[in-house]
């Protein structure tokens, strides 16, 4: 075999490890954000989420189960999340070749193997004793040589544990107190970013358009100037003039007034008897006796 | 009438006794200089590359022994030129004579000193500027032009132009472009202590060492042949180009930086240093040695740079840290 095929050999081999490490190191990541997810509650945004909260609780048909709508979108989000996460890290990580792997791991081969390499369509005598010597290397090198183990063993105990570990909180629904709806509490407190701040600066007294100094409520400039002196024209409140902003009198509590609860049981009406006129009592009591036993 | 002249099989045969040939070399070379096997070293990497020397050391570092043991080693005709301001181009490249015979008076040319194997520039720096480029185009092309003749010296070629690094007085620095037509800038450091004791007991006997065998032309022209055969990753020639145009880049340090031909020779040095190693590819280390000598004489250092002490060997360094 050529030092050529022997290397696209060994290339296959890595990329096969490769996607290994990637699927072990994705569904630990899966199921690592499956646990926080349960534990932080995060089906619960649903509800705060006005565009989904009519689809929460319903159950939809996906692979012949029936799942709950939050279920199915929190696992495609997390399954979103998984991939992201996977994909940056092993994006920013080097991807190393076999060749640079075999040097790694086989001192002996260290800058002879690329070399030798590089140099496979030369034609002279001491690439040819290089390729020589490399390939007698390479022959004692099995691609699983190249294999990571203990990477991968790592990874998949990172598997079992998330795995087990999403099993156990499932099946004792265990969670936190901790949930969206916290946030959306505190999100609706914050100042300016909830629809309070408006109503707080009218109850101030202000309007949204702020007067510029010197204008009437009209709008109309109140200062004029008479041979070079300022006038101020603006009627002061309480002078028997012009309108005031506030009627006279005492102040109406206009607050809303909860009114009384009351039993929603049915309340039975009197009986017939309790409020009979008084000297025909026994007139129609005797008369709706007889009508009774008719 | 190169090094493709030279027959392959021939050339197989240096190879599988490279080690040996070079082994002995280097003992022989030891039994006259004393230390200096990093200078002696590299002197036969810029042989084997095919380029030339500037080497700069103070007055009686056993240049011109070092030189001419090694042209006796190699088995090279050698010839001398001591360097002074009223030396003639002529009298580097050799001038044509009127001879009288029998079809009455003749021009004849008499090659100078440059006419050798290897060549030894004296104190290069004191020649006039003219005297200094008349050895350009035997540098570059390997030929001399006098008149309308043009004449092609022997191979192998080698110059080793010396110059001091005190007494610049009366001096002609080398201009840029003639620098950059030297492979490599060696300096060369006082010997150590045990050094200079052997020196002083093997040159204050009766008979100084002499060289007792030596290579031959053809080996010679055969080990060129294979030091351009070693090959070189990919890897490790984007790394020299990195560190070449990282010396046009360091504005911080450097003013002007290094040719594109520093790369070649770069890579021409650093597979000679790999055959001489008996290794049969070109290592990282190779590179990274290799790196000061061919660079150290192509870049110029900024004012601030020089002003702060520092010589162009550590902005090498720094480059070489740089670059991954």
């Amino acid at each position: 075999m050529d030092l050529e095929t022997s290397i696209q050999n060994y290339e296959s081999s890595v990329r096969r490890y490769r996607f290994m490490y990637i699927a072990v190191d994705f569904i630990a990541t899966f199921f690592t954000l499956y646990i926080i997810f349960s534990l932080f509650n995060m089906k619960d945004i649903f509800s705060i989420i006005p565009t989904f909260e009519p689809y929460t609780g319903k159950k939809y048909s996906f692979l012949g189960f029936k799942v709950v709508f939050e279920t199915l979108v929190i696992s495609f989000i997390e399954l979103f999340f998984a991939g992201l996460i996977t994909g940056i890290r092993y994006r920013r990580k080097e991807k190393k070749g076999a060749i640079k792997l075999i040097e790694e791991k086989f001192p002996i081969l260290k800058e002879r193997l690329g070399t030798a390499y590089d140099n496979r369509k030369e034609d002279n005598i001491i690439v040819k004793d290089l390729i020589e010597s490399v390939g007698t290397g390479l022959k004692l090198i099995k691609p699983s040589e190249l294999l990571n183990k203990k990477l991968l063993k790592i990874g998949i105990a990172a598997v079992l544990l998330t795995s087990l570990t999403s099993v156990y909180i499932t099946a004792q629904d265990v969670h936190t107190e901790i949930s969206p709806k916290d946030l959306s509490e505190v999100i609706e407190n914050i100042p300016f970013i909830s629809g309070n701040s408006d109503n707080s600066a009218e109850e101030e007294g202000g309007t949204s358009e702020d007067k510029q100094s010197g204008e009437d409520i009209f709008g109309e400039p109140s200062i004029i100037v008479v041979e070079g002196t300022e006038v101020d024209l603006t009627i002061p409140t309480g002078t028997e003039m012009g309108s005031t902003s506030m009627e006279e009198g005492e102040k109406r509590d206009e607050a809303f007034v909860q009114s009384e609860t009351y039993d929603p049981e049915a309340i039975a009406s009197q009986s017939y008897y309790e409020n009979l006129p008084e000297g025909y009592k026994n007139v129609i009591q005797n008369y709706f006796e007889e009508l009774a036993e008719d | 009438m190169y090094e493709n002249d030279v027959d392959s099989e021939q050339a197989s045969v240096t190879y599988q006794n490279a080690d040996r040939i070079f082994k002995s070399f280097f003992e022989e070379i030891g039994n006259v200089i004393v230390g200096q096997k990093e200078t002696v070293e590299q002197i036969i990497i810029a042989i084997l590359s095919g380029g030339h020397v500037l080497v700069e050391s103070n007055p009686g570092l056993g240049k011109t022994l070092m030189i001419s043991t090694i042209s006796k080693a190699l088995n090279l005709k050698f010839s001398r030129i001591q360097c002074t301001p009223d030396l003639m181009p002529s009298d580097i490249t050799g001038t044509n004579v009127i001879e009288e015979g029998e079809q009455g008076k003749t021009f004849r040319f008499k090659p100078g000193p440059v006419f050798a194997n290897i060549v030894l520039a004296d104190e290069i720096n004191r020649a006039s500027p003219k005297t200094q480029s008349a050895m350009l185009e035997a540098m570059q092309e390997k030929q001399v032009t006098v008149g309308n003749d043009t004449y092609l010296l022997d191979r192998p070629f080698f110059i080793l132009a010396t110059q001091n690094p005190i007494e610049m007085e009366g001096t002609y620095p080398l201009p840029e472009a003639q620098l950059d037509r030297f492979l490599l800038k060696i300096l060369v450091d006082y010997p150590s202590y045990e050094e200079e004791m052997e020196i002083i007991n093997r040159y204050t006997k009766s008979e100084a060492p002499k060289i007792s065998r030596g290579l031959g032309k053809s080996t010679i022209l055969e080990l060129q042949k294979l030091s351009r055969q070693v090959p070189i990753s990919d890897e490790l020639k984007q790394r020299v180009l990195s560190i070449v145009s990282m010396t046009r880049t360091d504005k911080e340090h450097i003013e002007y930086g290094a040719s594109p031909r520093a790369s070649i020779g770069l890579i021409l040095a650093a597979k000679a240093r790999a055959l001489i190693q008996g290794r049969n590819f070109v290592s990282k280390e190779d590179v990274d040695i290799m790196a000061y000598p061919v660079l150290r004489h192509r870049i110029i250092l900024t004012f601030e740079a020089e002003r702060s002490g520092m010589t162009a060997d550590e902005v090498v360094k720094e480059i070489l840290q740089k670059v991954k």
